[in-house]
């Protein structure tokens, strides 16, 4: 039933590389709707608990897409970027959704200790990182206020599983200013994420 | 909100902000400050922004690592390299366990994976890992066996883990205290499993109820040896403690240097919990547990649970005493305590569940043992389909760059044994050596080297213990066609290589010729003398990859150096004489100079004579042996017949030698042929290329020998002057002077009037008519030096006398030069002139 999209995805990659920024939103929808398709089946396949491999899932979303017919490697870092950004929704309606069950309903803010917790060494039992994305979610879209860029970077980066070489073709910036911004973007959203938290008390 | 240098001339943008964050974060946190208010102009605004952002920048990039590690975790299911999830098996500080089936040895392990961000710190990681391996050598029956140190395609290390069945003494603390003699047990197998790693100084740091497992079949084994240090590195604030403080030792929360007595105090920790069912130092919060764990003497365990003994009691307080010095000096002093608690030494009562647990165990195992069976029937059906076979470097899994010689000795000691099964072709070292920690995908090694299955395999010393792990995996489909690991005292590593050799035959259904021969090397050496044989195989094996003669005499002289050593410890030994042969005759031919020729072919003739007399079936010996006699004695029949014995001894060697034999002695279209079978063995080989279109030029084949070179360029990663100066020189062959001229003249800018280019370039202008241009160049060179080169160019100016002379006076000098002179352009033109004819007569060569 879905034999119409490989061609259109197709054409819209071709489109998207070609400078047509409106692709972008055309496609949005197609890739969303197959990352979550194969995201449901393989939460249904396996207990719940478990993450999402988030690049095999849209690496394997853009093999069903896009790969019947050969396409250029360009393509692929260009579906990547579209895949980011539905992996993006994707992961963060999950954690809204998962995060609503546990507290019955109610969202709740993280707490300073949970951010820490979340630090490399810390105790991971608490299971916050539902929170922690949503809360990051909403750090990122104050990023995207001051430095769109780096909002695209971090998208990529973190949610699409990029590599540096890959996000930097898709943004059409050198390898070295993704690094940077992705350092630089890393330190403001980590203190936006502490500040807001620290308000919350 | 406009800072005060808002009026400057250009304010800073994003770009700027993000370029000056990257160059201050490399900084010394003392050097920022100065260096923020230089380059942000007096913008007062943007300094105070960058200065906040780089304050949260090393928790920021722990921070996302963590959260990234959660969100493209490996999931059930899906594969990382040769390991397959099955599961999650657990989380802790660490990152996610996984249980994982290891599809190339068929069975169960754990795969714990290190955080990612710690890919960035190369030099922290480098060292840290080399720890990790250094407790990975570690067996013991009460240390979890780590099979494993590898990295994940995008370089996040991971530890492929013994998987056994049972729970972590932190799963059986949830379900309440101890009883004290089964609390005692599980200390005693603990302090075994510490006095083994201590004694080879390796402190645990992180002795905990999450890391200690609690195995069905009643043993206890520590997990997580040498990897505190690995969280240690992830501390990037002192703000962001491990959630595990109470375990901690003093020392250890001060930051003072720890020895194994740390150890000692976390067991005593452990068990006052598994006794009493809480820890001895509490608090409200990580500061509280801090200042208790240095300040505070816990509760009374008599008080706690009365039923323990005074002397458990006290050896409980022993081991939490603040000061190390007052504590156990080791585990060892420890058990001997324990043991004396007398009747509480009770064994771990085996748990009903264990017991069926491990009954299921045994009936999967019992199934899983006979599709292994049947599916090694179905291969060893297939496997007859070897032909060609690569033996990949072996990871040097020693945690030691000083062993690299060892394992190096290893891989050619495999890929000499495995060259023995007549049938099967094996790919030289020479063309392994640049897979070398490569993590290219099988399918695609093959494919480049057009082998049809690969053998690789890892190294692991453990002490005066060597086990070698080996894995024959077929190319396409890819699938794995045998394994098999070998666990020996060092006194017998190279036994083993034989003993791995012959198994691998068996599983591809060859049967190689030493099975009966004494070849294997079932003759018991000192570790000494084999040490001096690997490291003596080692630089010889530097000197065939090295690309260039740079340094090469000082090699062969090393190499030389080990091997004596190695034969004056063990006269007897066939295989050091026979490898000392290879190193005189290399040391006689390579360097072309004649006092090394007279000294060193009669040390490697007798040297070859030797390993034969001890042992028939040493082909490098009868290698090295024709090899002296062709271009020492002119004993042509001989060298011969020693060289076809060598390589119907072992047809994967000396395919090369024989080539380079039938070359002197002027049957070029043999020579090609012979070549170009040791070419199939050596595919990516430069040299062996390079003589091959040697070979082509001799045999008048000028376009083969150009297209062979044209290959190899197209191969390498830039044109070396050799290969320049050889193209042009069958050019000229070809009369294709333009090229030629092209080639030489571009060596003559790049090597700044090299003598040999020059006289090329010459000779070239010569044969390409012109004549002047020829003779200026000429000039230049005599006076200079009498090339070897320059007779061809007399030639070309039509001076055939001098020509001749030079040849003269050049074979005069160095009688061994004659088989380059036999090969070589003006061999060819010259051929018919009876001063040549006499020339030849004179060095006995066959005309």
């Amino acid at each position: 039933m879905r034999d119409a999209h490989p061609r259109s995805v197709d054409h819209l990659l071709r489109e998207l590389r070609a400078g047509n920024g409106a692709a972008f939103d055309e496609l949005l929808p197609l890739v969303y709707d197959e990352l979550h398709r194969m995201a449901e089946r393989q939460r249904q396949r396996w207990d719940g608990d478990d993450t999402l491999n988030t690049t095999a899932l849209v690496n394997e979303a853009y093999l069903r897409l896009a790969g019947q017919s050969a396409p250029e490697w360009r393509d692929r870092a260009h579906f990547l970027a579209v895949a980011a950004t539905a992996m993006r929704q994707i992961l963060i309606d999950y954690a809204k959704r998962r995060c609503a069950a546990k507290r019955g309903g109610r969202q709740r803010r993280v707490a300073l200790h949970e951010v820490e917790f979340a630090l490399p060494g810390g105790d991971d039992r608490s299971g916050v990182h539902e929170e922690l994305l949503v809360a990051l979610d909403q750090a990122l879209r104050r990023l995207d206020q001051v430095d769109r860029r780096q909002t695209r970077i971090v998208e990529c980066r973190f949610f699409g599983g990029m590599t540096i070489e890959d996000t930097a073709e898709v943004l059409g910036v050198s390898p070295a200013t993704v690094k940077r911004g992705w350092a630089m973007a890393q330190a403001w959203l980590y203190r936006d994420l502490r500040q807001a938290v620290e308000e919350e008390l | 909100m406009t800072g005060s240098g808002g009026g400057g001339p250009e304010p800073i943008d994003r770009d700027t902000m993000e370029v000056l964050f990257e160059r201050a974060r490399a900084m010394q946190p003392e050097a920022r400050a100065a260096f923020l208010a230089e380059a942000c102009r007096g913008d007062r605004r943007i300094q105070r922004e960058l200065d906040s952002l780089l304050a949260h920048a090393a928790e920021a990039e722990g921070f996302f690592a963590r959260l990234a590690g959660s969100l493209v975790s490996p999931t059930v299911g899906h594969s990382m390299g040769h390991y397959r999830i099955l599961g999650a098996l657990g989380s802790g500080g660490m990152g996610t366990v996984y249980r994982a089936h290891d599809t190339r040895l068929d069975r169960e392990v754990a795969l714990k994976f290190l955080p990612p961000h710690l890919s960035a710190q190369p030099e922290a990681r480098e060292r840290l890992l080399v720890e990790a391996r250094a407790a990975a050598a570690l067996e013991h029956p009460n240390v979890c066996t780590i099979h494993e140190i590898g990295e994940t395609a995008d370089g996040r290390p991971f530890l492929a883990m013994a998987c056994y069945a049972g729970e972590t003494l932190s799963q059986r603390l949830g379900r309440g205290v101890v009883p004290p003699g089964e609390a005692v047990a599980i200390a005693v197998q603990v302090a075994r499993g510490l006095a083994a790693a201590h004694a080879r100084g390796i402190v645990h740091r992180d002795v905990k109820p999450g890391n200690i497992m609690l195995c069905a079949d009643g043993t206890v084994r520590l997990l997580d040896f040498g990897l505190a240090k690995l969280q240690d590195v992830t501390l990037t604030s002192p703000g962001a403690r491990p959630g595990t403080i109470a375990y901690m030792s003093p020392e250890q929360a001060r930051g003072d240097p720890l020895d194994r007595r740390t150890d000692l105090w976390s067991l005593g920790v452990v068990l006052y919990e598994m006794l009493t069912g809480v820890r001895p130092f509490r608090g409200g919060n990580d500061q509280a547990v801090i200042l208790a764990i240095l300040h505070e003497q816990p509760p009374s365990l008599a008080r706690a649970r009365p039923e323990v003994s005074e002397r458990l009691a006290q050896t409980v307080r022993r081991l939490l005493r603040k000061d190390p010095a007052e504590r156990y000096g080791s585990a060892v002093d420890l058990l001997a305590d324990l043991a004396s608690t007398g009747g509480e030494t009770a064994a771990i009562p085996p748990r009903s569940t264990s017991r069926i647990r491990g009954g299921i165990l045994l009936a999967a195992l019992a199934a899983l043992i006979a599709v292994a069976w049947s599916l090694a029937q179905r291969h060893a059906g297939d496997a007859r389909e070897v032909r060609r076979l690569a033996v990949l470097p072996l990871a040097n899994l020693t945690g030691d760059p000083r062993r690299e010689y060892f394992v190096d000795g290893l891989h050619d000691a495999l890929i000499s044994e495995m060259s023995r099964i007549p049938g099967l072709v094996v790919i030289s070292r020479q063309s392994m050596m640049r897979y070398r920690g490569s993590t290219e995908p099988v399918p695609l090694i093959a494919r480049a080297l057009g082998v049809d299955a690969l053998l690789e395999g890892s190294v692991f010393l453990a002490g005066d213990s060597v086990r070698i792990t080996v894995q024959l995996v077929r190319a396409e489909p890819e699938e794995h066609l045998w394994a098999g690991s070998y666990h020996r005292g060092l006194e017998n590593a190279l036994a083993l290589q034989g003993e791995v050799a012959r198994a691998v035959a068996r599983a591809i259904h060859a049967r190689t010729t030493s099975d009966t021969a004494s070849g294997a090397t079932p003759l018991l050496v000192s570790r000494e003398a084999q040490d001096a044989y690997l490291k003596g195989l080692f630089y010889q094996e530097r000197l065939i990859q090295a690309s260039d003669g740079s340094g090469a005499r000082a090699t062969i002289r090393t190499a030389a150096g080990w091997l004596e050593k190695a034969v004056a410890l063990a006269p007897d030994w066939a295989a050091a004489h026979a490898r000392l042969a290879r190193a005189y005759h290399w040391l006689a031919s390579y360097m072309q100079d004649p006092r090394l020729a007279d000294e060193y072919y009669p040390k490697s003739k007798a040297a070859a004579l030797r390993a034969l007399e001890l042992d028939e079936s040493e082909a490098q010996a009868h290698a090295s042996l024709g090899f002296v006699l062709f271009n020492h004695e002119r004993d042509w029949t001989g060298a011969e017949r020693s060289i076809r014995r060598a390589l119907e001894l072992d047809p994967n060697s000396h395919q090369w030698i024989y080539a380079l034999y039938l070359l002197a002695a002027g049957r070029t279209g043999e020579a090609v042929e012979h070549f170009r079978q040791a070419q199939t063995r050596n595919p990516l080989s430069a040299i062996i290329s390079q003589q091959l279109a040697w070979a082509y030029a001799c045999d008048g084949r000028a376009d083969e020998a150009i297209r062979e070179l044209t290959e190899l360029r197209a191969r390498l990663d830039d044109t070396p002057g050799w290969l320049r100066s050889n193209l042009a020189t069958y050019y000229l062959e070809g009369s294709k002077y333009p090229e030629a001229i092209a080639q030489l003249e571009t060596l003559a800018v790049m090597v700044d009037s090299d003598a040999q280019s020059l006289a090329e370039l010459a000779s070239a202008y010569a044969d390409a008519g012109r004549k002047d241009a020829a003779r200026r160049l000429l000039a230049r060179i005599v006076a200079r030096d009498g090339s070897w080169y320059a007779p061809e160019l007399y030639l070309a100016l039509g001076d055939t006398g001098r020509a001749i002379a030079t040849v003269e006076d050049a074979l005069e000098t160095n009688p061994n030069a004659f088989l380059h002179f036999r090969c070589s352009t003006i061999h060819r033109k010259l051929s018919a002139e009876p001063r040549i004819r006499d020339i030849v007569r004179r060095l006995r060569y066959p005309s």
